[in-house]
């Protein structure tokens, strides 16, 4: 086996699928190259990285955390369940206002419409009270 | 208590039942978010919000998987949205440093010759990071799964929703990219 052979396999070798025959090649040659036992202690000492960063006892202070974190977010939801009501409730008020002045401007000018039935009409050209030019024509 | 006792309680909101849940998985699921971050304290508040959306969702969980299947992968997708987030902001940032008119890189030094014992542990560590991140994102998630979790494959499949020879497979091509990455990390330091 040689170099590129023995470092295409380097990995499986430390994670121990290697079949019998292969193991013995591969072994066989890392007893006498430096470069690629080099390489497979420095390839071991990284994948135990990931043995040093992981987590292996149950940390105390997590679950609080997470029940803390929990409480804030219900919080955060009924303030804005909260919120939206107020809104609506602004709305609401605003809509019935609008409502009800319109209601009663359309009952204000119904009675305005009949009081001037009642009246004479007289028509004026200008704020100067002169009477309508078709009352004068008709009068001459 | 049955994990469908649990269940059913938490879904009745029934906060101790959700404490039990979290005291028996939280640390599966911070070693599966610390195998995308690579930071203790981000992957503690991204797990905090996996276990958040749990309680939150707990009504979807359709009881066709184990509540731990679910966990992993509310874990793994969190993990993932977050690392795509980050890939974002960072381009977006490297765009506007790239469009300004004064643009002044850092260049990191890299570890001198004959560098203390810490110095090469965190290049060590740096390389390995790199090298996972490196990973298409299936490869990678089957790698956290297996090394950071030690979940045997049938576990990993169920998860991922493949087939347990996808996973070996996955496996298989995860470890030899791997190793290229940290095989070219290694030639750059002894050249």
């Amino acid at each position: 086996m040689n170099c590129e052979q023995v470092k295409y396999e380097l990995i499986e070798l430390l994670e121990g699928t290697l079949s019998a025959e292969v193991l013995d090649q591969v072994e066989d040659h890392l007893r006498k190259c430096t470069n690629c036992s080099g390489f497979q202690a420095e390839l071991k000492l990284s994948l135990e990285v990931v043995n040093e960063e992981k987590l292996k006892s149950p940390s105390d202070l997590f679950t609080g955390k997470v029940l803390a974190l929990i409480e804030e977010n219900q919080q955060h939801s009924r303030n804005f369940t909260i919120g939206v009501k107020k809104v609506l409730l602004y709305a609401a008020v605003m809509a019935i206002g609008v409502f009800i002045g319109a209601f009663t401007g359309s009952m204000l000018s119904e009675n305005s419409i009949q009081v001037s039935e009642n009246e004479p009409q007289e028509f004026y050209l200008d704020g100067l009270n002169v009477e309508p030019l078709e009352s004068f024509l008709i009068s001459n | 208590m049955t994990e469908k006792e649990l269940v059913d309680k938490i879904k009745r909101k029934d906060q101790q039942a959700f404490k039990v849940l979290v005291d028996k998985y939280h640390v599966a699921v911070i070693n599966t978010c610390m195998g995308y971050l690579h930071n203790r304290s981000d992957a503690e508040d991204l797990a905090q919000e996996v276990f958040l959306q749990a309680y939150l969702s707990i009504n979807k969980f359709r009881e066709d998987a184990s509540i731990s299947t679910w966990l992993f992968r509310i874990a793994v997708n969190k993990s993932l949205n977050h690392l795509r987030d980050n890939q974002k902001r960072r381009n977006e940032k490297t765009l506007s440093l790239i469009q300004s008119e004064n643009t002044n890189f850092d260049i990191e030094a890299g570890p001198e010759s004959g560098s203390d014992y810490k110095t090469i542990e965190s290049e060590r560590k740096k390389n390995l990071h790199l090298a996972i991140d490196s990973l298409p994102e299936n490869q990678k998630t089957a790698f956290i799964l297996h090394k950071y979790d030690d979940l045997p494959y049938v576990k990993i499949a169920e998860i991922m929703n493949v087939s347990v020879s996808s996973v070996e497979s996955l496996l298989f091509r995860a470890r030899k990219k791997l190793q290229k990455k940290l095989h070219d990390c290694y030639k750059k330091l002894h050249s």
